[in-house]
């Protein structure tokens, strides 16, 4: 087939594609419809190359001809504005440039009062001809906003554009072509006539070799019809996409607007695992372990008239699993403390510092509220950098300090130890590195050989 | 002595009943979440009541609000609470109004029979028992100074103290004299401009207060 010849899509993607009509299409999150639609037409566009292209310039045609009513208004004005120009540029009258201009005036202050109506129904053209979504972009009315706004909205203004200027050109080489379509249909059923005259006369007349030269003429054009119909309705789609959709800025900062989304879902799903491990730990595995330790403890206090040596390893056992509860609740406790919800970081922070191994001095200053996620990072990297303080540096002394200054949460985790720690090692800190970027923060290391190591971490926290 | 529990793990309230038994503890009444507690001691008035912290309905902290109302509604009645997690922050709200009868553990602790036991009979003695833990928390928010200026023997003394333990528990653990140990308490409370109390609760009551100040 023609379409598939013009464009080579391998075998393995058409399957691909005709898999993808029985299975479910799971979307992320934080695509809205129209992000969804947009990936759909990109996976249609596919399936139309398999028309033929008489099929498709029909389909060009209709969709051209489609855009008429709407583009009608605007032609005419065109074409009644280049009598005015031809006359303004020969004559010396003022009143008739001052006429052009109140037209200009009238005609741009009509353009921009429909101009979001007749956006809307291209939209709908678009959408019901063509398949294509052209997205919505918020346009003052003016009627009914402050003039100003309306004025400078640069989505108005390209909306016009494209009513005024862009759609009308388009229109009318449109016109033009159903002009000359006509006209050879003319010359065609009129050229019979012409030769049973001049085999009349043995004449062949002045028209005649025209006619012809005509006719060859449009008869190859025709040929290269389905491509310029193509062309058109090409240049129709760019111009609405660029024209009545969203400019590039507007596109990109729904992109951002997209990804910060996602990117907090995913944020927001890994501390939701960790809440539940910890309460999954808090109602499973530590229970148990207290159980048992309990049962250990009774064993050891009342079993009368045991061998020395099975005592021996009873005392063991309860000393170990003692030790395992320590350590899980430890474990636990840096997951997610429960109390992080429930008191908030302050809070949160005197467990982390009281079971460091390395002695703490904890200052927490007046924070004020914190949002869920920044609190999360907060306690995160302090239980991380505590722990590093413990494995690497060799310290006899930390001290940990959150402070605020307006939009910004500074924790800061200082040791007097051996110092040249390395973000690039496996120290973790590449990974406490990340997790502060996840709320746009960032994390300083200061720490020359033979110390003090000073980690900072600068967290924005816009409430 | 009579002794209601309250936990929604069933396997952790069997692990404390045997033990309160063992020890020759009557049990009273068990339940499991804060309102059948409250209800309970109504009915029975125990000696003291043995509770958890996280309960349903929102398993937060619904234990320290029975707690605190327990200790308020009915004042001969001591609690212990036990937790998987201690907090100071917990610890700061049930001995908010006084020490007296309260008491803050880990569930860890139960596993040591003979310590546990001591300490839900100091609390139903009118005493307290803090978590080390706690102590250790209270202690990593104290500015350097004063406490710089103590001894590290006489930290261990502050920390026991505050735990709420007497001047013979202390000694014992230690190693030390009895009258040594009252030597380091006038230290401490010298260099941390206290005014020397005598031994009960009020001694503890005043170290807390200027742990958690």
């Amino acid at each position: 087939m023609l379409g598939t010849r013009r464009l080579p899509i391998s075998s393995a993607a058409w399957r691909v594609q005709g898999g993808a009509s029985t299975t479910t299409t799971v979307w992320p999150a934080a695509w809205t419809p129209l992000d969804q639609r947009q990936y759909a037409e990109r996976v249609s566009t596919r399936r139309e190359l398999r028309r033929t292209r008489w099929v498709e310039a029909g389909w060009d045609c209709a969709f051209l001809i489609s855009g008429l009513p709407l583009w009608a208004g605007a032609m005419v004005v065109l074409t009644v504005w280049t009598q005015p120009i031809r006359l303004i540029l020969g004559s010396d009258d003022p009143s008739s440039a001052v006429r052009f201009t109140l037209s200009i005036v009238l005609v741009l202050t009509v353009l921009l009062a429909i101009a979001p109506f007749l956006t809307g129904w291209q939209r709908r053209r678009f959408r019901v001809v063509r398949g294509i979504e052209i997205r919505e972009v918020e346009t003052p009315r003016l009627f009914g906003s402050p003039l100003r706004r309306t004025l400078r909205s640069e989505a108005l203004w390209r909306q016009g554009l494209y009513h005024l200027i862009a759609g009308p050109l388009i229109g009318a080489a449109l016109v033009v072509l159903g002009f000359l379509a006509g006209l050879a249909v003319f010359v065609a059923v009129q050229l019979p006539k012409h030769v049973w005259h001049a085999l009349d006369h043995l004449d062949l007349g002045d028209k005649f070799w025209g006619q012809v030269a005509y006719l060859l003429l449009t008869g190859t054009a025709s040929f290269f019809a389905p491509q310029l119909l193509r062309a058109l309705t090409r240049a129709d789609e760019f111009a609405a996409r660029r024209l009545l959709g969203p400019s590039e800025t507007i596109v990109l900062a729904h992109r951002v607007q997209t990804l910060s989304a996602s990117r907090a879902a995913a944020v927001e799903a890994a501390d939701a695992e960790r809440r539940r491990i910890e309460r999954d730990l808090h109602d499973g595995a530590q229970q148990r372990l207290m159980s048992l330790a309990v049962h250990l403890g009774i064993a050891r206090k009342t079993l009368k008239d045991v061998p020395p040596e099975a005592m021996a390893v009873i005392a063991d056992a309860h000393e170990q699993v003692r030790q395992a509860m320590t350590e899980i609740r430890h474990l636990v406790r840096g997951l997610h403390p429960a109390v992080l919800d429930d008191r908030g970081l302050d809070a949160a922070l005197s467990g982390v510092a009281a079971r460091s191994a390395v002695p703490v001095r904890l200052s927490v200053a007046a924070i004020g509220p914190l949002s869920a996620s920044v609190e999360t990072v907060a306690y995160f990297v302090v239980s991380e950098a505590l722990a590093n303080v413990v494995k690497h540096s060799r310290a006899s002394q930390a001290s940990v300090e959150v402070t605020r200054e307006d939009d910004r949460l500074l924790v800061r985790v200082r040791d007097n130890g051996i110092g040249g720690a390395d973000a690039a090692g496996g120290s973790g800190l590449a990974g406490l590195a990340h997790r502060v970027a996840s709320v746009d923060g960032r994390l300083r290391l200061t720490s020359p050989s033979g110390g003090p190591t000073t980690l900072t971490a600068d967290l924005p926290c816009g409430v | 002595m009579r002794v209601v529990i309250a936990d929604d793990s069933v396997l952790i309230r069997a692990g404390v009943v045997r033990v309160l038994e063992i020890a020759g503890h009557e049990v009273v009444a068990e339940t499991g979440d804060g309102a059948a507690l409250l209800a309970a001691v109504g009915e029975h008035r125990p000696d003291a009541v043995v509770v958890d912290v996280r309960m349903p309905p929102t398993f937060k902290d619904e234990g320290i609000t029975a707690a605190v109302e327990i200790r308020a509604r009915w004042p001969r009645t001591a609690v212990l609470v036990l937790s998987q997690f201690v907090e100071e922050r917990y610890a700061t709200d049930l001995l908010a109004r006084d020490t007296a009868g309260i008491g803050y553990l880990l569930k860890d602790r139960v596993a040591d029979l003979d310590s546990f036991i001591e300490a839900l009979e100091r609390v139903a003695a009118g005493g307290t028992a803090l978590d080390p833990e706690v102590v250790a928390q209270l202690l990593v928010r104290r500015p350097a100074d004063p406490l710089d200026r103590l001894t590290p023997r006489e930290r261990d003394v502050l920390a026991l103290m505050a735990e709420g333990r007497a001047n013979a528990a202390i000694a014992e653990v230690l190693s030390v004299t009895e009258s040594a140990v009252g030597k380091h308490i006038n230290n401490i409370f010298m260099k941390l401009e206290l005014q020397p109390d005598d031994q009960g609760h009020r001694r503890v009551l005043a170290v807390l207060r200027y742990l958690a100040a």
